[in-house]
């Protein structure tokens, strides 16, 4: 083993490790899976490590590592928490900054996108990144055509969530 | 969509408040699950070995000695002592080579090459343990065939009786010594059996990863 090679990857995932917390969090319902999940991507990401090649920048590629494993292994091995603490999901929201109706309207959001399928919510995280369709068709490998109708789905989705 | 936007907006406030992982917390993520298996596959041979050497230590006595020494197997009771604690110090040094081994593994193909390894190692280990109790098995029974009164009693009875009757002690003989062995068969299997089933499955997954790479 390189040694180097793991010093640089942890180093790496210790400065980018906000965008798993922010998978976890929208993968997960409550503290202990959320730490579990963060393991889980952890391990998958070191073991794809020797695989990446330094071309794409180290936050890309963790985008699509992070989410298969969300999507794929964690699936398989963990069953889903019926109960959902969305005051968890629900970020504090300093109270100054927003009226109650926004709160309000900000915690029917978040419970709307955590109903949504494993995919859908990969797409919206993605979304929510900022990420441009180019990149979010490139990570979950579809084309970007492709990215685009199934992001207006899945608005079309969420305002059908919201509504009922 | 505005609820989105708004959401958007919202989305990175959170950073603030994510929790946040130590250096030292991902490396011990990083060489955690892997080499879990294996850690305890040496652990579980290291209190074996003590269980043994215990168990031996506080069975015997002058008198077994005494009876071993009647046996006509003293000497070789003492070597092959010697060579079973050599063999036991070697393979639980490999097993302690194979967990440093696979606790520093980086890449999948030579995770999954350590976790035959390992598999390798494991089977021998009980390959050799069953022997070892044939060999000794065989070397009481033959022992007390030619030197224990009782035995020789037997034999006595069966030749003047003649050849048939002879057979029906000795096959009783290897038939508690299939049983013996089954027996200790079945302790390795239960033992070691858990914990290389798991080791497969995680050799499974990483083929699976290794294919879809």
């Amino acid at each position: 083993m390189d040694p180097k090679l793991e010093e640089k990857f942890v180093e790496e995932l210790e400065k980018n490790q906000n965008i798993v917390h922010k998978i976890c969090r929208l993968y997960t319902n409550d503290q202990d899976s959320h730490n579990d999940l963060f393991q889980e991507i952890t391990i998958q990401l070191w073991k794809a490590y020797p695989n990446f090649r330094g071309d794409a920048k180290f936050s890309t590629w963790m985008y699509r590592v992070a989410l298969n494993t969300a999507i794929t292994l964690y699936r398989k091995s963990k069953k889903r928490i019926k109960t959902e603490d969305y005051d968890r999901v629900m970020f504090k929201i300093a109270s100054e900054d927003y009226d109650n109706t926004i709160e309000e309207q900000l915690k029917l959001m978040y419970a709307a996108v955590k109903q949504l399928n494993d995919i859908d919510k990969a797409l919206v995280f993605l979304y929510l990144e900022d990420k441009p369709y180019s990149e979010i068709s490139e990570t979950l490998g579809i084309s970007e055509v492709n990215a685009r109708v199934k992001m207006n789905r899945v608005k079309g989705k969420l305002k059908q969530l919201l509504n009922s | 969509m505005d609820e989105l936007e708004l959401l958007k907006k919202d989305w990175k406030r959170q950073e603030e408040n994510l929790p946040r992982v130590n250096i030292k917390d991902i490396y011990k993520m990083i060489h955690h699950k892997s080499s879990s298996l294996t850690k305890w596959i040496l652990v579980i041979a290291i209190i074996e070995f003590v269980f043994w050497t215990i168990l031996s230590i506080a069975t015997s006595s002058k008198d077994s000695w005494d009876e071993i020494r009647a046996l006509h197997i003293y000497e070789l009771n003492i070597v092959l002592t010697v060579l079973h604690y050599s063999v036991l110090a070697f393979f639980i040094y490999w097993f302690y080579k194979n967990y440093m081994l696979i606790s520093t593994t980086d890449s999948t193909k030579q995770l999954m090459n350590n976790i035959l390894r390992v598999r390798k190692t494991v089977n021998y280990y009980v390959i050799y343990n069953l022997a070892m109790i044939f060999v000794v098995l065989v070397m009481v029974i033959t022992a007390s065939a030619f030197y224990d009164p009782k035995f020789q009693h037997v034999f006595e009875n069966k030749t003047d009786k003649g050849d048939l009757i002879a057979w029906g002690p000795i096959l009783g003989l290897f038939a508690f010594m299939l049983v013996i062995l089954l027996l200790f068969w079945l302790f390795y299997k239960l033992l070691y059996g858990i914990l290389l089933r798991r080791l497969r499955r995680n050799y499974k997954e990483l083929n699976k990863l290794e294919l879809r790479n």
